[in-house]
């Protein structure tokens, strides 16, 4: 922050503020993200216990 | 014209669509923002009333922006998808209500240390704080709403005529300030006449309130992706791009489509 800045009586305000959008900004990416790789693996994982069951199926046809 | 809403609203088209919007709206995004925070804090001069303190102003105003702009959004989707019974709207509604509430939570919080230098108080129940306030727990009962049915097309009716009914406090937060005696200042921007502010301190804030709104869009494209995808588990389209990452790699695959 420029000197001005830094010595104004509101800089702790602003410290805060400015955080707290910030963190508001880094979390939504976060959480986006990991939405995502959380529903690909569990999806992914439904798909596998799947074909594991059709597989099992088969075999005990067979 | 048609032809293209419709392959819009087709889920593997938008799903594919929302991969690449994703990132070209959130790089720019970053950099305005970037920049209107450099414009706000360095190069705008202070406020003759408040010093520097009116700074807040450069996150304050974008976030209660994007919390009711969002709302409008959610409202107008859930319409859509019980009107033209579109999952896709649904699922653009449902993707809309975090990110909505986060911002609400940080219009909420900055205007807050905004009012303790300014007005000697953290929080004051004034029409425009409580009708924020509202608009919170609104998003609050939109996810907890949808969160208490196990049917999902249930879900979605419910928490559209929850969003159509809660539309109504948008205009009541915007017009607070002139129904009612405040403690809130009135309108800078959206008044008729000339916007109250002077052109070097309002410059940052316009280049912030186009920057939350590219990154709002941004985050919205990535969260209906991964609702899209969990709403269309049983169809081919999803099972082929899971399939896909998988034999690419547990997460990356379909993101690098």
């Amino acid at each position: 922050m420029s000197g001005t800045l830094v010595t104004s009586p509101y800089v702790v305000y602003l410290l805060v503020a400015y955080g707290v959008t910030t963190l508001v900004i880094v979390g939504n990416i976060v959480a986006v993200r990991g939405r995502l790789r959380r529903v690909k693996r569990r999806m992914q994982q439904q798909l596998q216990r799947r074909s594991t069951i059709s597989q099992k199926t088969v075999t005990e046809k067979l | 014209m048609w032809t293209w809403f419709y392959r819009l609203a087709s889920p593997p088209h938008f799903y594919a669509l929302a991969g690449a919007l994703s990132r070209w709206f959130l790089i720019p995004a970053i950099a305005l923002m970037l920049l209107a925070t450099w414009g706000g804090l360095f190069l705008a001069p202070p406020d003759y009333q408040q010093g520097d303190a009116f700074r807040i102003i450069y996150v304050h105003v974008p976030s209660a922006y994007l919390s009711m702009m969002i709302y409008v959004t959610m409202a107008v989707a859930g319409a859509i998808g019980l009107i033209w019974r579109m999952k896709l709207a649904h699922a653009v509604a449902a993707s809309c209500a975090p990110i909505g509430a986060s911002f609400t939570f940080a219009a909420l919080l900055t205007g807050a240390v905004w009012g303790k230098p300014m007005w000697g108080t953290y929080w004051e129940w004034d029409p425009r704080l409580t009708s924020e306030l509202i608009l919170l727990f609104l998003y609050f009962g939109y996810m907890g709403l949808r969160g208490a049915f196990e049917n999902l097309a249930q879900a979605d009716r419910a928490s559209a005529i929850l969003a159509i009914a809660g539309v109504v406090n948008v205009p009541i937060i915007h017009f607070s300030v002139i129904w009612w005696a405040s403690l809130h200042q009135g309108p800078t921007l959206s008044k008729l006449e000339v916007p109250s502010i002077s052109g070097d301190m309002l410059w940052p804030l316009l280049v912030m309130i186009l920057a939350f709104t590219l990154f709002f869009l941004g985050i919205l494209a990535a969260r209906v992706q991964s609702e899209v995808l969990e709403r269309e588990f049983h169809s081919r389209w999803a099972q082929d791009i899971l399939r896909g990452a998988e034999a690419d790699g547990p997460v990356n695959a379909v993101s690098a489509r």
